[in-house]
């Protein structure tokens, strides 16, 4: 997202990503616990439900217009679910490593965003209509 | 100096540590690794299990040569750094990686980007001693761009109605 702050440093905005030493300097920042694949299928459902929450409460809070995200799955699934319910634009761009094969993350994201741009030409058939190519960020 | 990585990964990447460390042993200059807290320990190069992110990007900005892993967050900071690279996947089926997702970034970024990618761990013996004929990658500039002008005018449209 940094590489791509041209595109949004003149309007207010906010980040939401993990909690680590990079990212505790960056201003209006919001934080999901981190998901972990060895978790129990229980704590699992436990993580999700409480990314749930947090999301909810910070969109309440901030009322952005529009969501943005590259990803990962664990933070742009909760939050562009809850974005969907309340309404808010939203905007899907596909990992940036992704050239020939669609990411699960984005096969989910790509019912929920309002627009779903890839970053590789040869993504565009494996989604349907929707997908869109404008360059990549790299 | 050649600095040598396998991120952040709790997974051993033994098959790269080893090689290297045999390199280094008639190596004209230092080779410098981040191994990782796992695996095997190599004897003739200095190392560190894990370094943060400031000292991996000294190392990274002083090193002649980076011989990485192919992982994404790695490889773009190579591609940002114009740094001479050669990127080794780690594989499935050397268990070096719980899938082969490292592959895919790979062949489009070495195909688009002009990036030294081995997938035989032994071309790095020839490799590391012409480190001239081994390509610097740089980012699109235009690419980026095109990308950042599309969200802005999402932005704005959004903003606007």
């Amino acid at each position: 997202m940094n590489l791509l702050r041209e595109a949004y440093q003149d309007f207010s905005h906010f980040f939401v990503t993990y909690e680590s030493d990079n990212t505790r300097i960056i201003p209006d920042v919001h934080f999901l616990p981190r998901y972990n694949s060895d978790y129990s299928i229980l704590k699992k459902t436990t993580w999700f439900f409480r990314c749930l929450v947090i999301a909810y409460n910070t969109v309440q809070e901030q009322q952005p217009t529009l969501m943005v995200s590259t990803g990962g799955g664990d933070l742009a699934i909760p939050f562009f679910l809850v974005g969907r319910l309340l309404r808010v634009k939203l905007l899907y761009i596909e990992n940036v490593g992704r050239f020939f094969t669609p990411s699960s993350t984005g096969k989910v994201l790509y019912y929920l965003s309002d627009r779903f741009f890839v970053q590789s030409k040869a993504l565009l058939r494996c989604y349907g209509k929707k997908a869109e190519y404008h360059g990549a960020v790299i | 100096m050649i600095f040598v990585t396998t991120g952040v990964s709790s997974i051993p990447f033994d098959r790269l540590i080893k090689k290297m460390d045999e390199i280094a042993a008639t190596y004209r200059a230092p080779v410098f690794m981040q191994t990782g807290y796992n695996g095997y320990k190599p004897r003739n190069a200095q190392h560190v299990p894990i370094l943060t992110r400031k000292e991996y990007l000294t190392y990274m900005q002083q090193a002649d040569l980076v011989v990485s892993h192919a992982g994404a967050g790695t490889t773009m900071d190579l591609i940002l750094s114009q740094k001479r690279c050669i990127l080794v996947p780690r594989m499935k089926k050397f268990r070096e990686h719980l899938n082969d997702h490292q592959l895919e970034h790979i062949k489009g970024w070495g195909e688009r980007l002009g990036i030294k990618v081995v997938y035989d761990i032994n071309e790095l013996d020839d490799l590391v001693r012409q480190i001239e004929t081994i390509p610097v990658p740089s980012p699109r500039a235009q690419t980026r761009d095109e990308l950042i002008h599309a969200i802005r005018q999402m932005i704005v449209s959004s903003v606007g109605g």
